[in-house]
């Protein structure tokens, strides 16, 4: 069996270096990872494990080797192979007393608990049971480690943009007339997991007087028929994402379209001018939102036409709306979509995955901000 | 061995599937549950439902709670409901009911569809009348806290047993689309095995070749997938071979595959796993491999309705002993499934009803000659014995 998803030496050791320092500095002795299949990517970012199975709980103290427990007995195998972890355990099934016994032999001090808010009551109460007002909700700290990403991590959402990029393009070039919606997504997640995407957050809208994206229900493609997509490829984890927002025509498209168009792709080269260490976050979606009101579309800026004008994924999660108080930092990934619903034409799909640089960003998409015609002509 | 990742959002053809899921059926379904909720004292019910326990909200109304929602609350009185609460997007009303029987009453969102669903609970319930509760003791204590502050103050009853049981019977609609899901379960396993044999440039590694059938499948109108795989070279990494993650292991002539092929049609799931080489088997192999499938032929008669878990397991390592084989100790022998990847029984000391569906893995160790061999079925549970779907 290979080993192909295991992360560089030292890769770990950082991530934990960075949650050490940051428990420590907020009094705890230690951090317990929790991650269910609803949300998987608190466990992947500390131990580099694809979650199978239900459940598993990662400790981290602030000295000394961390412990990986897991609940699906038969991957402890893979679980030590991908992790590269020297104690990896499995959970009985239901019962909590191996992380209890693991926790307990670790720190007698205050633990902070990432994923705390995804235990059901009966587990929560086990725990306060034996750890008491040492248990202590600890989700934002690792949230804010995670903001930051490394250089492979990096390199993980590179990879995701271009897995991103090619499926696009591969619609483009391959929708013809009568073509089944979950056809055309199906061509869009081979190519992705061709390229090794582990995952998709994946909407779409195909036809014409779109109000937002939605899931394949069996459509026929037609000529004039728009497509929409937010598509969105994770390289062995969602915290990898990159999200690409483009618009594509069937056909022909009145020139009416164009023109709306050419707001959102300037409401998308203003904002991201801003973009640099230090830049308010909330001036992103200001300078989208005041471009899009100019035109005349103001009503339209707002829920529930509009929600934000971007974010990042999985891990280290922002939301670029204009009330968000955060400010860009070295080596943030975040989606920037001036994504918008204009009543003459629908919902038009639009945005670009960027890395936050040193002096500014990096652009991560190569496929062009601009209305595509499936089968060619697109300069 | 039945979980598996579950994706951020399922994006396969979602549709309503009229003609195996007739609005009858759902019907049907909901007098089921009031007359549990009648044996149970409870004038309405609140059902919580989620991407993981997809189970409850669909069997009442169709609905899938792991497209863009991925969660939901189903409210039903004793004449009145089932009534929805998703966390749809609002722009996306319009288009739910290309999913669901049921006529989405509210659309709210997401920190209110609880407390929104809670409410209707209540007036259905009338002032003093009990509320049973489905789900909420494996919600996650930022929604369950939800529940509890807009109950509070009320009689509340939890009720998941008593549903989860009587829902794991399987009405002829779920059996007809759990054929249709394991028929499609079927096809990719066989694709895989096929196109692995070949030599086929889509089998070229473990990633390659999972993908293939993914996309073969959804072409097929799955909802979803779940591939495992794992590649065994050498005859010491045969042993204690199990499935995983597709890691982009190369394959060649002469190696083990054991894959696990998933597939989500029509909201239910059908399931083939098993073990195939590349190229000839010897002949150790092939006698493994023929006891395997001996003690699945024998299997069915051992297992009836009113067993546990437990008890199941123990009969599989029964009747493996009478032929030699020793089952291994780390995969479940039998796990539930329909509607959900894992669901009632799953517990060592849940009980079979009759007409539930399992999800049974064989799964042996032969030494290093040969190494791990595994085969898997859905077995039909009766009272006097059960039967493999095909």
């Amino acid at each position: 069996m290979g080993n192909h998803m295991s992360v560089p030496e030292g890769e770990l050791e950082l991530r934990w270096k960075r949650l050490r320092e940051r428990a420590a500095a907020g009094g705890f002795d230690g951090l317990l990872v929790f991650s269910n299949q609803i949300n998987q990517t608190y466990i992947h970012y500390v131990a580099n494990y694809t979650l199978l199975g239900d459940r598993s709980y990662f400790f981290l103290p602030l000295a000394g080797e961390p412990t990986l427990l897991i609940g699906a007995t038969w991957d402890i195998q893979h679980a030590v192979l991908e992790s590269g972890l020297s104690d990896v355990r499995p959970l009985t099934r239901g019962s909590n007393k191996e992380i209890i016994s693991v926790v307990k032999a670790g720190t007698k001090g205050k633990i902070a608990v990432a994923g705390m808010e995804m235990l059901n009551e009966k587990d929560l109460a086990e725990f306060k049971t034996e750890f008491g007002d040492n248990f202590v909700q600890g989700t934002d700290l690792l949230e804010e480690v995670a903001l930051v990403k490394t250089d492979f991590e990096l390199g993980l959402i590179r990879k995701a943009a271009e897995m991103a990029d090619a499926a696009f393009l591969k619609v483009v070039e391959t929708a013809k007339e009568g073509m089944l919606d979950y056809y055309i997504m199906a061509e869009i997640d081979y190519t992705m997991k061709k390229m090794g995407a582990t995952d998709n957050f994946q909407m779409s809208s195909i036809g014409r007087d779109s109000t937002g994206m939605l899931l394949p229900y069996g459509k026929k493609l037609e000529k004039g028929d728009i497509f929409l997509f937010e598509m969105t490829p994770a390289y062995r984890s969602v915290t990898y994402s990159a999200q690409l927002c483009r618009t594509a025509v069937y056909g022909e498209l009145p020139h009416l379209f164009y023109e709306k168009y050419d707001i959102l792709v300037r409401a998308l080269e203003e904002s991201l001018k801003i973009i640099k260490p230090g830049a308010r976050i909330a001036d992103v979606a200001k300078i989208q939102n005041d471009i899009i009101s100019k035109a005349g579309y103001a009503e339209y800026c707002r829920p529930p036409y509009m929600r934000s004008r971007g974010h990042g994924f999985g891990l280290g999660r922002v939301e670029v709306d204009d009330e968000c108080p955060l400010t860009f930092r070295k080596n943030m990934s975040i989606v920037i979509h001036p994504n918008q619903f204009i009543p003459e034409t629908g919902y038009l799909a639009l945005g670009d995955h960027i890395i936050v640089t040193e002096t500014g960003f990096e652009r991560l998409l190569k496929t062009k901000p601009m209305i595509y015609t499936c089968g060619g002509g697109n300069q | 061995m039945s979980y598996t990742k579950l994706p951020v959002l399922r994006h396969g053809l979602m549709v309503r599937h009229p003609h195996l899921i007739p609005d009858e059926t759902i019907a049907v379904r909901n007098s089921i549950v009031r007359t549990m909720m009648k044996s149970n004292n409870v004038q309405a019910l609140v059902i919580f439902s989620d991407a993981i326990h997809n189970a409850p909200g669909c069997y009442l109304t169709n609905y899938p709670c792991y497209g863009l929602g991925r969660e939901s609350v189903t409210v039903l009185g004793l004449n009145e409901g089932p009534f929805l609460f998703t966390t749809e997007p609002l722009r996306n009303l319009p288009k739910v009911d290309l999913f669901t029987t049921c006529p989405v009453e509210k659309v709210n969102p997401a920190s209110k569809f609880i407390a929104d669903g809670c409410a209707k609970v209540k007036e259905l319930a009338g002032e003093g009348g009990a509320i049973g509760l489905v789900g909420t003791s494996a919600m996650p204590v930022r929604r369950s806290s939800v529940v509890k502050k807009n109950l509070e103050g009320r009689s509340v009853v939890d009720v998941t047993a008593e549903f989860e049981k009587s829902i794991s019977s399987k009405d002829s609609t779920s059996l007809k689309c759990i054929g249709a899901a394991l028929k499609r379960a079927r096809m990719g396993f066989d694709v895989m095995r096929e196109k692995a044999q070949k030599g086929d440039d889509v089998a070229r590694d473990s990633t390659q070749l999972a993908a293939y059938v993914d996309y073969v499948l959804r072409r097929e109108g799955c909802e979803d997938t779940n591939i495992l795989i794992s590649i065994a070279t050498s005859p010491s990494s045969r042993v204690g071979q199990r499935v995983g993650y597709p890691d982009s292991s190369k394959l060649h002539v002469g190696d083990t595959v054991m894959a696990f092929v998933g597939a989500q049609y029509a909201r239910h799931w059908g399931v083939v796993a098993g073990v195939f080489k590349l190229g000839a088997m010897t002949d150790k192999e092939s006698e493994a491999f023929t006891v395997l499938e001996n003690l699945k032929t024998t299997l069915p008669s051992k297992v009836k309705a009113g067993m546990t878990l437990a008890q199941v397991r123990v009969a599989a390592e029964s009747v493996a002993k009478k032929i030699g084989v020793t089952l291994v100790s780390d995969v479940p022998v039998a796990e539930g499934i329909g509607f959900d990847m894992d669901e009632y029984p799953s517990k060592e000391t849940d009980k079979v009803e009759e007409d539930t569906v399992l999800l049974v893995s064989l799964c042996s160790e032969f030494g290093k000659g040969v190494g791990t061999m595994m085969t898997s079925g859905m077995l039909l549970c009766g009272a006097k014995g059960g039967r493999w779907l095909q």
